[in-house]
């Protein structure tokens, strides 16, 4: 039962992901290579903040968002001056950028041996330590996330934000600056990112780079195309299948070694037929040219 | 004084094999305007396919005509299967680059599959070194150097014997005006993509001699290429040798004084910063600065 409680959690921390890269992808037109920095920021923040500050969940969690604001005001400010194919190569060369930087400023992030014994959250006294306690608790952050979402897709600010993505000169035109808006949507989907960064961190109780590769950006960036960018239900149904696919793929008897490698190779085939095919992905609004 | 010296000749090696790379990532790049990641998927399969035919035969002319035959036959299925349509679609490059990142996630995980994750390393191939005055180079490191050489040479030659110049200038300018005037792009295309491959599937055999192969090892060279291919912004092989070499040193100068993990982040923040601030000198600014 734990395993099925464990799935849940890693499901609900890649629904959070994807989501944060929807925001980027779908609602903003900012095809992002670097999704994994903040994720390792929020993860890394919070790790800090609990193992060397001695902070609480409670605490280190709002310091995570803060240094994820802080970083995607930084990335904004960089990635928002180009535009189309050189927005994804600013974002490849931040996330190669940051890579380097978790790996190799061991004074902070203990290099490649990564931070341990990063503490689990408590809430009025009881320890969120269970596979259990963890996907009630991140269901509970995700049903937040979800809901701020129903909520935002209807506010002047997302619509604004859509309008850059579909015609920023028009949006120009009307007096509005359309750089703005993408900062906005890019330290929305950092603050998200954060989060699930800091849940990953809080539930494995360890961190190392490993975690946070360009691997992880590219997978994070296909699990929104193949469910669809632009809708809430996109990026969660593309969690589900990326998720799920290996539990699929062990009902088939297949070893866990090669597994792990199938579904790799089954999702980067569905991510090229998506393309090809249904370039909107499976659930998706925006189709991204 | 020696220290520097070897850091350079071992650099300018390196160089030589990042410039083929970077020469195929370019001429497909800048004629097709795919951002061509699976690159470095391309780069293993022919690294792997050699190794895996010189453990079965023995024999390097075999091991390394079959490594070119399956490199050949994957990069035509890609352009045919993918990259061909999508281009007839007129999607940008942000859709080929996603196509790409997919084919690259297939391939790395299919020779993962087949031949597991550890490297593979054909021991004792070419063994033994020469001495230049107080400086040695492997035999391995000559072999590399010669036939990069040789390669980009007999690039250089194929470019100006075929006249393709023009045509693929053509191309790259307009693709629907090419066809009006009778250029076949879409066998134009195929050649570049073959060709392309085929310099970087000789970089990883090279490579494949001294250090072995992985399937992840493609990625960081590919994008050090990426990274050239962007800093010249243009199909100018000899600038792209010169930079790939430049780039090298500084590789190899970061490793020396700080740490091998720094290179990649250091060489990806001039990357960003060329992105940011470089002005109309190797680049046209105005296809990346967003003026609105």
């Amino acid at each position: 039962m734990n395993y099925i409680f464990h799935i849940l959690v890693i499901l609900e921390i890649y629904i959070l992901l994807a989501l944060s890269a929807n925001q980027k992808v779908g609602l903003s037109g900012l095809l992002s290579l670097g999704q994994a920095v903040f994720y390792g920021v929020g993860a890394y923040a919070s790790a800090i903040a609990i193992t060397k500050f001695g902070f609480s969940y409670w605490l280190a969690l709002p310091f995570a968002i803060s240094v994820c604001i802080i970083t995607a005001l930084v990335f904004s400010l960089i990635a928002g001056k180009v535009r189309d194919l050189y927005f994804s190569l600013a974002t490849l060369a931040l996330q190669i950028i940051f890579f380097s930087i978790f790996y190799n400023w061991i004074s902070v992030t203990n290099g490649s041996y990564g931070i341990s014994g990063i503490a689990n959250p408590e809430i009025f006294g009881i320890k969120i330590n269970s596979p259990l306690s963890f996907a009630l608790f991140g269901g509970v952050i995700v049903s937040l996330v979800i809901g701020f979402y129903v909520w935002f897709l209807k506010t002047p600010i997302s619509r604004l934000i859509q309008a850059t993505r579909d015609d920023q000169v028009a949006v120009l035109s009307l007096g509005i600056n359309p750089n703005y808006y993408k900062r906005i949507s890019i330290i929305i989907s950092a603050i998200i990112s954060g989060v699930a960064g800091s849940l990953y961190a809080s539930y494995t109780t360890y961190i190392d780079p490993s975690s946070f590769t360009l691997d992880e950006s590219i997978l994070i960036l296909s699990i929104v195309l193949i469910g669809g960018a632009g809708r809430i239900i996109g990026p969660i149904s593309g969690a589900f299948i990326y998720v799920l696919l290996p539990e699929v793929l062990k009902f088939m008897q297949m070893p866990e070694s090669m597994a792990a490698n199938l579904r790799m190779i089954l999702f980067g085939l569905l991510l090229v037929m998506i393309v090809r095919f249904k370039p909107k992905g499976i659930f998706g609004k925006f189709l991204i040219q | 004084m020696e220290i520097v010296i070897l850091i350079v000749l071992n650099s300018v090696v390196s160089g030589l094999l990042l410039s083929l790379v970077a020469i195929g990532f370019s001429y497909i790049f800048n004629i097709t305007g795919v951002f061509h990641l699976s690159h470095a998927g391309v780069y293993v399969s022919g690294a792997y396919a050699c190794w895996w035919m010189f453990m079965k035969t023995n024999n390097w002319f075999i091991a390394i005509s079959f490594a070119f035959a399956v490199v050949v036959i994957l990069i035509y299925f890609i352009e045919k299967i993918v990259y061909s349509p999508l281009n007839k679609q007129k999607s940008n490059q942000s859709i080929s680059l996603i196509a790409s990142m997919g084919l690259y996630v297939v391939i790395i995980n299919i020779l993962a599959l087949l031949f597991g994750n550890e490297n593979k390393l054909i021991e004792n191939s070419i063994s033994g070194s020469f001495q230049f005055g107080n400086f040695i180079l492997t035999k391995i490191q000559l072999i590399q150097a010669i036939i990069a050489v040789l390669a980009t040479a007999t690039f250089l030659i194929y470019l100006k014997l075929s006249k393709s110049n023009l045509t693929l200038q053509a191309i790259a300018d307009n693709e629907t005006i090419s066809k009006v005037f009778g250029i076949n792009t879409e066998i134009e295309r195929i050649k570049i993509f073959i060709i392309g491959s085929v310099l970087a599937s000789i970089a990883a055999i090279l490579a494949m001699l001294e250090v072995g192969i992985d399937p992840y090892s493609g990625m960081s060279i590919t994008l050090t290429a990426t990274v050239v291919t962007i800093l010249v912004s243009r199909m100018n092989v000899l600038l792209i040798i010169l930079f790939s070499i430049a780039l090298t040193i500084l590789q190899s100068i970061i490793e020396w004084f700080l740490n091998a993990q720094w290179k990649e982040g250091i060489t990806f923040f001039i990357l960003l910063l060329v992105i940011l601030f470089k002005t109309e000198g190797i680049v046209s600014y105005n296809l990346r600065k967003d003026r609105t």
